[in-house]
């Protein structure tokens, strides 16, 4: 964002969401549950200039729709039987343009799946699901613009850098899915105290896209099709090691099939795999005293295959994207928690955190987009009696990594400076600190209640940056900030 | 059954508008050696064709000799990890390797040949096989369907390096028998456009004549002047004989126009491809103005009509007089969507 803009800048955000479920019991122990849910946000907004280059409007919608329908059923010999088949759709777009240079990205989905699963005792030592989960997906999407816009997770950029003018265009469609069946056993040995939870699930899973290549002239476009399959063992352990000492380990692999919106012959690439992961973690619970917990987990994930864009000066065609990329993060979470006692509740949860990425054609390791190394949010409540409450909410959290811009050089042709960029994620944005409060009185009615409260966020003013902004030749730095100190009064009124 | 009803009521003691930072730019100052535009004559070429690169250079001594400068043809594919307009290794000119980069020599003007495969490194050729693999991706146009040659231009004595470039002529890829056809016959290259006539207005609505350097215009201290650079309409129909040899006029059938091709100087139709529609259709440049000054601050850097103001065929920018008295330069830089570009100067005194 730069001074020509700063100034004018008018989001228009609309949204709605909502959410219905009718359930049937015909008996006691069998339901059938109804349900659906919607969502729908748009934003718009537009900032005009007297440079035609630099007048600029942006739309975004975002929605779903989702119908299900669930069967459960309690079995005579104590096992549970489920069954949901459910459909859906998304829609989601992105258009704009900034100067002369256009930006569309629309997909249109077609979501459908079936899950059953069958829980069961097997022998008293053990517990099995086994199990079915089929999704299906059918999508629609077009794109123009520039192949750098919108930007990706890792792509070096300062905030507000004008898209690259180089533009191109592709419809394309695609279909996906997967039909996995699972097992997963839950043995209970020790007299309950300790839990080996193995489980195995078989995935095949296949992508098709309408173009292998952008069409050229007249000629038909050419499709294809990609099919692998894959076993991801997963296991978790529980060993209650007294009646205040909980331990627990966990491993597991995951895959995650490539997006949709990566899988244009001009944009992305048609024959993108799967990203997979291996995750780890182990941890415990404390009771440390009667209403004192403490929830401590290690994890180290790590992943391969990751979509990353091509890093050839002369990338194949069909290639503007890669399975090249490369992940890990590894830290520490805990959770302090005070349960309401005498009218006090609280806890505080603290993160530490490292996430990296290694891009193709890199040998080192960077900081991933949206690393935080700590995140610390703590919170307490007091019932103070008569019906008033106060609570205090403080949050801390280490700034997203940016990259550095460390010079600037004119462009002549598009008469906009371009910034010359230091080691990718090399700074951060500085920390956000916050301290909210909320005061809140409760009155009680014979069938309903009234809540009146004032919550106040930011109360020390504080001034939070979010993001690097840049003036027009990258010369100067400021900070965007998040909100001032905001006081929400309000009424809920619940019967 | 249970629903709920919450009413809410916000109130916000401080502006969300101070939210966004703002900055005291003024871009167009001129207080150092500063490139303002880099003119390729002509504006659009053929790969192996010849053209000459002239530098627009401003200085607060109204009286220096311009700074030398050191130009240089970037060869350097831009990856698509890239974000910006140019592979960066040509912002290193002119010490990149020299597989990057072309040495021009020195001079505000050069001459530059484009390289013969300027359209399989920038334009839609497909660019030569690496490592024996098949042969990669072409490079995707600008809006207007335009390949571009990167082109360096450092000052020699502060080692900045500002970037220009080149519309190279590569005919579009993708397009029929037909349709190549229709778009030969429409598409002219580019030619530069150029300031017909600047004018200035006071306050009090009077128009000042711009008189040609070394005369200059004077002006009181403060005083507000509303600039305005005029360009030549275009002909939106080929008419033989109107001076641009336009869509479907050729030597043949216009030889009046069209024996020295002439285009227009202002915002000119031009053939473009649609990839969407898969069809040759006619669009419109837009035009802005760049303004500089070595004194005083202008209200915009840039102002212009878009592609959708094709029929405006001027700008206007207001300029406000420094306080303190003495000569100043001012500049109009203007540049049309296909990357054309040329300029105009004129002295001012503050009184």
């Amino acid at each position: 964002m730069t001074s020509r803009d700063t100034s004018a800048f008018f989001p228009i955000p609309k949204y709605y969401d909502g959410q219905a479920r009718v359930r049937y019991q015909p008996e006691k122990k069998t339901f059938v549950e109804l349900g659906g849910m919607i969502s729908s946000d748009d934003v718009s907004r537009t900032v005009g200039n007297a440079d035609p280059a630099y007048r600029k409007e942006e739309n975004r919608h975002l929605s779903f729709q989702r119908i299900y329908l669930r069967y459960e059923t309690d079995t005579a010999d104590g096992g549970k039987v489920s069954a949901m088949p459910w459909i859906g759709w998304d829609r989601s777009t992105l258009t704009g343009r900034f100067g002369g240079t256009p930006t569309v990205l629309e997909v249109d989905s077609h979501d459908y799946g079936f899950r059953a699963s069958y829980r069961g005792r097997v022998a008293p030592f053990l517990t099995a699901e086994v199990g079915f989960d089929l999704e299906a997906s059918t999508h629609s999407a077009r794109r123009v613009g520039s192949v750098t816009a919108p930007p990706r997770e890792g792509d070096a950029r300062a905030f507000g850098q004008p898209p690259s003018d180089q533009i191109n265009l592709d419809t394309w469609q695609a279909a996906d899915g997967s039909a996995a069946p699972y097992v997963e056993g839950d043995f209970s040995l020790f007299e309950d105290k300790l839990h080996i939870i193995p489980g195995l699930r078989l995935e095949p899973q296949f992508t098709s896209v309408s173009k292998r290549v952008p069409t050229e002239g007249v000629f038909a476009p050419q499709g294809v099709f990609t099919a692998d399959t894959a076993l991801e063992p997963r296991l978790a352990v529980h060993y209650a090691l007294s009646s205040r000492v909980t331990l627990k380990a966990a491993a597991g692999q995951y895959r995650q099939a490539a997006q949709p919106q990566d899988l244009s012959a001009s944009f992305g690439n048609p024959s993108l795999q799967s990203s997979r992961a291996t995750h780890l973690l182990f941890g415990g619970a404390f009771e440390l005293n009667k209403n004192i917990s403490l929830e401590t987990t290690v994890f180290h994930n790590s992943s391969d295959d990751l979509v990353a864009r091509n890093p050839s000066s002369s990338p194949l065609i069909a290639q503007a994207l890669v399975n090249g990329g490369e992940g890990r993060s590894y830290g520490a979470q805990f959770l302090l928690r005070h349960q309401l006692a005498h009218g006090f509740f609280g806890w505080v949860a603290y993160t530490m955190l490292r996430s990296e990425r290694k891009d193709p054609g890199t040998d080192y390791w960077r900081l991933f987009d949206y690393d935080q190394t700590h995140v610390l949010t703590a919170l307490a409540s007091y019932d103070l009696g008569r019906g008033f409450d106060v609570g205090v909410r403080g949050r801390y959290a280490s700034g997203y990594p940016r990259t550095p811009v460390v010079g600037s050089y004119f462009d002549a042709r598009t008469a906009t400076y371009q910034p010359v960029l230091g080691d990718k994620n090399s700074i951060r944005i500085p920390a956000f600190l916050e301290l909210d409060v909320r005061v809140a009185k409760r009155f009680k009615f014979q069938s309903s209640s009234l809540e009146i409260y004032l919550d106040v966020q930011n109360v020390t003013n504080r001034k939070n940056p979010e993001e690097i902004a840049y003036n027009a030749d990258y010369t100067e730095r400021r900070y965007v900030e998040g909100l001032p100190i905001l006081p929400v009064l309000g009424i809920k009124w619940e019967f | 059954m249970r629903a709920r009803l919450i009413l809410s009521l916000a109130l916000s003691l401080a502006g969300l508008s101070g939210c966004v930072p703002t900055f005291d730019d003024n871009l167009p100052l001129i207080d150092k050696p500063t490139l303002l535009a880099i003119q390729a004559e002509p504006a659009e070429a053929a790969p192996g064709k010849q053209v000459q690169l002239n530098a627009l250079i401003g200085t607060p001594d109204l009286n220096a000799a311009p700074p030398a400068l050191r130009w240089g043809l970037c060869v350097a594919r831009k990856p698509l990890t890239e974000l910006g307009p140019v592979n960066t290794v040509c912002i290193q000119a002119p010490s990149a390797a020299e597989k990057d980069i072309i040495d021009l020599g020195s001079g505000a003007t050069v001459t530059a040949t484009l390289p013969m495969d300027a359209c399989r490194l920038f334009g839609p050729s497909l660019p030569e096989p690496m490592n024996g693999e098949p042969a990669g991706r072409p490079v995707d146009p600008d809006p207007t369907g335009g390949f571009y040659q990167p082109v360096s231009s450092t000052l020699v004595d502060s080692s900045v390096t500002s970037m220009g470039s080149v519309r190279i002529f590569c005919p579009p890829s993708g397009l029929d028998q037909e349709q190549a056809a229709a778009f030969n016959a429409s598409y002219r290259n580019n030619q530069s456009p150029s300031i017909d006539q600047l004018s200035a207005r006071t306050a009090a609505g009077e128009t000042l004549p711009i008189p040609a350097e070394p005369e200059s215009l004077p002006v009181a201290a403060n005083e507000v002047l509303q600039l305005q650079a005029s360009w030549q309409p275009c002909p939106r129909t080929p008419v033989c004989g109107d001076g641009v040899c336009g869509a479907r006029e050729d030597k043949s059938n216009c030889a009046d126009d069209c024996t020295a091709p002439k285009g227009c100087t202002g915002a000119e139709d031009y053939a473009w491809f649609n990839p969407d529609a898969r069809s040759v259709e006619t669009r419109h440049e837009s035009v802005r103005v760049s303004w500089f000054s070595t004194a005083g601050h202008f209200e915009s850097a840039v102002t212009g009509r878009d592609e959708a103001e094709y029929d405006q065929s001027t700008t206007e920018d207001a300029w406000t007089a420094p306080s303190t008295a003495g000569d100043a330069r001012i500049w109009a830089v203007i540049r049309d969507s296909r990357g054309g570009q040329s300029f105009r100067s004129f002295l001012v005194t503050v009184r």
